[in-house]
Parts: structure tokens; C-alpha cells; sequence
């Protein structure tokens, strides 16, 4: 297009692209296309190897009790820590979306802030924040004579409350951008002419805003699912590493992605964990494109 | 007069709301200072751990003889460094091309780099391991290093940059003087998409910086950890060798350089995030 000295330009650019799309290829998809070989071997890599095909796959899905609790806390983490962003993201982007209320900016920079810093530092934070006899946060319960929290290494829902309260103060202000481009997105001349029509705000929110939200609301979401099935510091952390497995503790620490680094660590069962990571892999794939769907749909 | 009032009524409510939440909101930054300010957390029966305690210089004193601590500072920022600086070139050169030059199989290779944004790092972790095993990479920076040359996310926004902002005319001149791609690369598109560099190195410097998962699995060794593995470390060591207050005061200050350059380039930031996992 810019160089027409075709032959020598041509030989340019490959020298440069070639590189760099090799070393790609070779640790990030070379990796993600053996790990599924792996999973089909027991002992791959050895001269012991011997082709297992899908019974990996079958021991995780019907035998394994690991596997199971680690479903579960997947889940859970889902439930508690990636549903409620949403439950106050939304209403806080329709309110920061008035024309009347001032400081926006501020607004979007102090609730995107945790975004930013480390998941283990903010893990740790709120482990202090949360901790029994010297936390903050039984100091402010107990002032308001509420009943305290008690110790989340012994305790199930505490345990899901502090990592639930960790992941949402980090993401909350993700999903809120996500909304506000999202309604942002809405023609203001709708709105004008709703008020000229002398539509109540009710109407206005039901009419134009709602149909409008829906598609993002969907796609916001189905994104959250596909991150909030990724994570790992926060339970990693709160759960205090993987030697713990062992030993018990609340399962709720233990989701999907910290059994597939237990499985490599611990027990070097590079089979399961790689199956483990294909199955949740496709999970997460169906959710992606899903969400990709979505965003087509309203981008046209 | 009516429908005044009710906005009045809207917004000393809406101004309420807003105002509980920013505390809610910077209440954990809050604590993480004075956290970093006591030796340890008082009993809350006993006083209240809301306040400034004076063992900040002490704490900070502490933190900044702790061996293991400052080397895992120094690995950190070598591994983000180098890393970045991987990308940033690789990921302008690939987005370069890939805008700039019209050849066979281009959007296939741009679609496929797009696609292979979908992969978890978790699926590709296992294999890359065994991968740097083999290579005797473990404990090293390397795998770092390899693994952000050609970052979709990268290339995905430098193209985005050069789209708009890398007119055909300026690589017209540079053709016209006789520069060869390398220099063009070199003399013209690297110092006009500066501030688009600056972003994308802003942007995989904190990702490297925080990453977690693959530092775990990769630098076993002590002497090869980094902050957040240390982080970790400090935890489990509390009560031994460690004090609470050590550790608020690592977290203060490895969190506080993010926030800073985070006040003073939110704009970019936030839009960039959000332009390199959505659109993608």
C-alpha cells in the first residue's frame, strides 16, 4: 500500500512479523493445544505415557469429590462475589446517569480505584479488615451492637463474606464503566421527546432505559461469569495456599482454578489438572461467545 | 414549584447515597494506612483501631531491612520492565504491520490473534510449565519476558491507535526519504504514538506487577519471588518473624506507586481497560 517496492517490503516485514508470531505461537498456543493432549495421557512426557483418552475426564466428572467442591465453590464465588457487582453497580450507574448530579469523574475514579491494585494486596487488606478480635470491622459492629464475625479460617460464611467482600471492592467499579458506556450509549432525544410528550421519570426509565439496559445487562454479566470463573488469588490467598487442601478447612477456598494449581504442585497429576482447565475452559468458552453475541447485536 | 421539590428531595437522597459509598469505597485505602501505621492490630475491646498509631517509621524501617522483601522488589520491576518492554515493541510492530500493509491471510491472522485472547491463562499455564522446565527457565525472568512478545490485548489496541492516529502521508514522507521499515518504525511511528505507548506500557506494567498465578507456578525458587508471592510469605510468617504492621506497611507501598500513576492517568487507563476486553 505505502512501500511499493513490493519484493524487498515483503521481505521486510517478514523479518519482523515472522519472529514475534512464532515465539506467540510457540508459548501461547503451542501451550494451550498440548495441555489437551495432556490431559489424555496418564504420565505424558514419560516413557511410562499411556493414552487414557476421555477417562480423565470421566474420573473428574462422576468420581472425583475434589472436583465437585471445587464446582461448588466456583459457584459460589458467582453467587456472592460476582452477582452482588452487579446489584450495585447498575443502580449506581442509572443514578450517576442523572444530568443533575455533579462530580462524575470523582465518582468513577474513586469507585474504579481497587480495580487496579493487586488482588493479594487486597486480599490480605481485607483479611485484616475482616480478622476476628482485632478487626475493624467487628470494631464497627460491635459499636453498632450488631453480632460480630466470627474467625473465617473456622467458619464457612464468614470465609465466603470476606472473599465475597474482596473480589465485589475490586470489580464493583469495573461494571459500573461497563454501564455507564452502556447507557451513554442511549439517545438523548428520546428522552427529549418523552419530555415533551410530559412522560414521569417512571415512564422514561420503563420505556426507553429499560429496553436499552437489557442487552447490556446480559452482556455485562455473561463477562463477569466468564472472569469470575478465573479467579484465583482471592480464594488462593484467603485459603492460605494449597498445602491446606490436605488438611480441610472451609472447600469454599478451593474453586475450580486453585485445584488445577494444587493438581500441579501438590500431587503433579498434570492429567487432571490439564482436564480440569479444558472443562472449565469450555464453560467459560460458551460464556464468551455468548457475550460476544451480545456485543454484535448492539453494535449494529 | 411541585416537581422542584421532588428534585430536591432526589438529590439531597441521590448526594447521601453517593457519599456513604465513596467512604464505603476508600475506607480499605484508609485502613491500609493505618494499618501501615501500627505494630500490630490493638484488641477492639480495648481501643479503637481506627486511629493513627506511631509505629509508621518503624514499620517502614523495618520493611526496608527485611532481605527477601527488597529483593522481591527488585524482581518485580525487572520482571515488569523487561516485560513491558517486550510487549510494547512487539505489540506495535505486529499492529503496525497489520494496519499499515495489505498482504495475504492479513485479517486471518488478526482474526486468530483476536481469538486467542479467549485462552485462560489457566489452560495454558500446566504445559508452559513443563515448557520452561525443559528449557530450564524456572526462577528466571524468561518466562515472563516470552510470554508477553506479541500480547493480543497489545496489538489489538496499537492497532486501534495507529488506525486513528498514524496518517499514511507521515509514512509516505519517511518512504520518500529513503528510510527502510526499520528506521520508519524507529524515527517515525514509535515517537508519534508515544502517548499510545505510554498507555500500553502503563497498562502491562500493572498487570505484570500483580500477576500472581503464573509467578506462582514459575519462580519456586526464594530468591526468584515477587512482591505478591512475598506478600503471601509474610502472611504465613506472621507471628514468627513477622509483624502485622510490616506487612500493611509492603502492602502501602507496593499499592501506593499503582494508585499514584492511576490519579494521574485514569482517563487513559479506564478507557484502555475497557477498549482492549470488550471490543476484543
Amino acid at each position: 500500500m505505502i512501500l511499493r517496492r513490493v519484493k524487498k517490503t515483503n521481505r521486510e516485514i517478514l523479518s519482523l512479523l515472522l519472529p514475534i508470531i512464532l515465539i506467540f505461537v510457540v508459548f501461547n498456543l503451542v501451550p494451550f493445544i498440548i495441555s489437551f493432549i495432556i490431559s489424555l495421557f496418564k504420565d505424558f512426557g514419560t516413557k511410562k505415557s499411556e493414552f487414557t483418552g476421555i477417562e480423565t475426564y470421566k474420573f473428574l466428572l462422576t468420581e472425583d469429590s475434589y472436583f465437585r467442591k471445587g464446582t461448588f465453590a466456583t459457584l459460589m464465588i458467582l453467587l456472592f462475589g460476582v452477582l452482588p457487582q452487579h446489584l450495585i453497580a447498575l443502580p449506581l450507574a442509572l443514578l450517576l446517569n442523572n444530568k443533575f448530579i455533579r462530580g462524575k469523574n470523582f465518582f468513577r475514579l474513586v469507585f474504579f480505584m481497587p480495580y487496579i491494585l493487586s488482588a493479594v494486596a487486597v486480599s490480605l487488606l481485607f483479611m485484616s479488615m475482616f480478622s476476628e478480635k482485632s478487626g475493624v470491622i467487628n470494631y464497627l459492629l460491635n459499636i453498632f451492637g450488631l453480632p460480630i464475625i466470627p474467625r473465617f479460617n473456622d467458619d464457612a460464611g464468614s470465609f465466603l463474606m470476606v472473599m465475597s467482600a474482596a473480589i465485589n471492592w475490586r470489580n464493583i467499579g469495573w461494571n459500573l464503566i461497563l454501564y455507564q458506556a452502556g447507557l451513554s450509549a442511549i439517545p438523548e432525544a428520546l428522552y427529549e421527546a418523552a419530555d415533551i410528550e410530559g412522560a414521569s421519570n417512571m415512564t422514561k426509565h420503563r420505556f426507553i432505559t429499560l429496553p436499552y439496559m437489557i442487552p447490556i445487562f446480559f452482556f455485562t454479566i455473561t463477562l463477569s461469569i466468564v472472569n469470575g470463573m478465573q479467579i484465583f488469588d482471592e480464594p488462593y490467598i484467603l485459603y492460605g495456599g494449597t498445602l491446606n487442601m490436605i488438611v480441610g478447612r472451609s472447600d469454599l477456598g478451593r474453586p475450580l482454578t486453585v485445584y488445577i494449581i494444587w493438581l500441579l504442585q501438590q500431587t503433579h497429576r498434570i492429567d487432571r489438572g490439564s482436564a480440569v482447565a479444558w472443562i472449565l475452559f469450555i464453560v467459560i468458552l460458551v460464556f464468551t461467545v455468548i457475550n460476544k453475541k451480545l456485543l454484535n447485536r448492539f453494535e449494529k | 414549584m411541585h416537581k422542584k421539590t421532588k428534585r430536591t428531595i432526589f438529590l439531597i437522597a441521590a448526594a447521601v447515597i453517593l457519599i456513604i459509598l465513596t467512604i464505603i469505597f476508600l475506607f480499605p485505602i484508609y485502613m491500609m494506612t493505618i494499618f501501615a501505621s501500627q505494630k500490630s492490630p490493638p484488641d477492639y475491646l480495648k481501643s479503637s483501631p481506627l486511629i493513627y498509631s506511631n509505629d509508621f517509621l518503624n514499620n517502614l524501617n523495618k520493611l526496608f531491612y527485611d532481605f527477601a522483601f527488597i529483593r522481591s522488589i527488585i524482581n518485580s520491576i525487572a520482571i515488569a520492565v523487561l516485560s513491558t518492554v517486550a510487549q510494547v515493541i512487539s505489540c506495535t510492530i505486529v499492529g503496525f504491520i497489520l494496519t499499515k500493509y495489505k498482504f495475504k491471510f492479513r485479517n486471518a491472522l488478526f482474526n486468530i490473534i483476536i481469538a486467542t485472547m479467549m485462552i485462560p491463562t489457566f489452560v495454558k499455564l500446566i504445559p508452559l510449565y513443563q515448557m520452561m522446565l525443559f528449557l530450564k527457565w524456572i526462577n528466571t525472568y524468561l518466562p515472563f519476558i516470552a510470554v508477553s512478545i506479541g500480547n493480543p490485548m497489545g496489538i489489538f489496541l496499537m492497532k486501534q491507535f495507529m488506525e486513528r492516529g498514524l496518517p499514511d502521508e507521515m509514512l509516505d514522507a519517511g518512504r520518500i526519504d529513503g528510510l527502510s521499515i526499520y528506521q520508519i518504525l524507529f524515527y517515525v511511528v514509535f515517537p508519534v504514538l508515544k502517548p499510545a505507548v505510554a498507555v500500553l506500557a502503563t497498562l502491562g506494567f500493572i498487570t505484570t506487577w500483580n500477576d500472581y498465578m503464573t509467578a506462582l507456578v514459575m519462580l519456586p525458587n526464594k530468591d526468584a519471588f515477587t512482591i505478591p508471592i512475598v506478600l503471601q510469605h509474610m502472611l504465613l510468617n506472621l507471628g514468627s518473624s513477622g509483624t502485622h504492621g510490616e506487612l500493611m506497611m509492603a502492602i502501602l507501598v507496593t499499592q501506593l506507586p499503582i494508585i499514584v500513576v492511576f490519579l494521574f492517568a485514569s482517563k487513559q487507563i479506564i478507557g484502555n481497560i475497557l477498549a482492549g476486553s470488550i471490543k476484543s
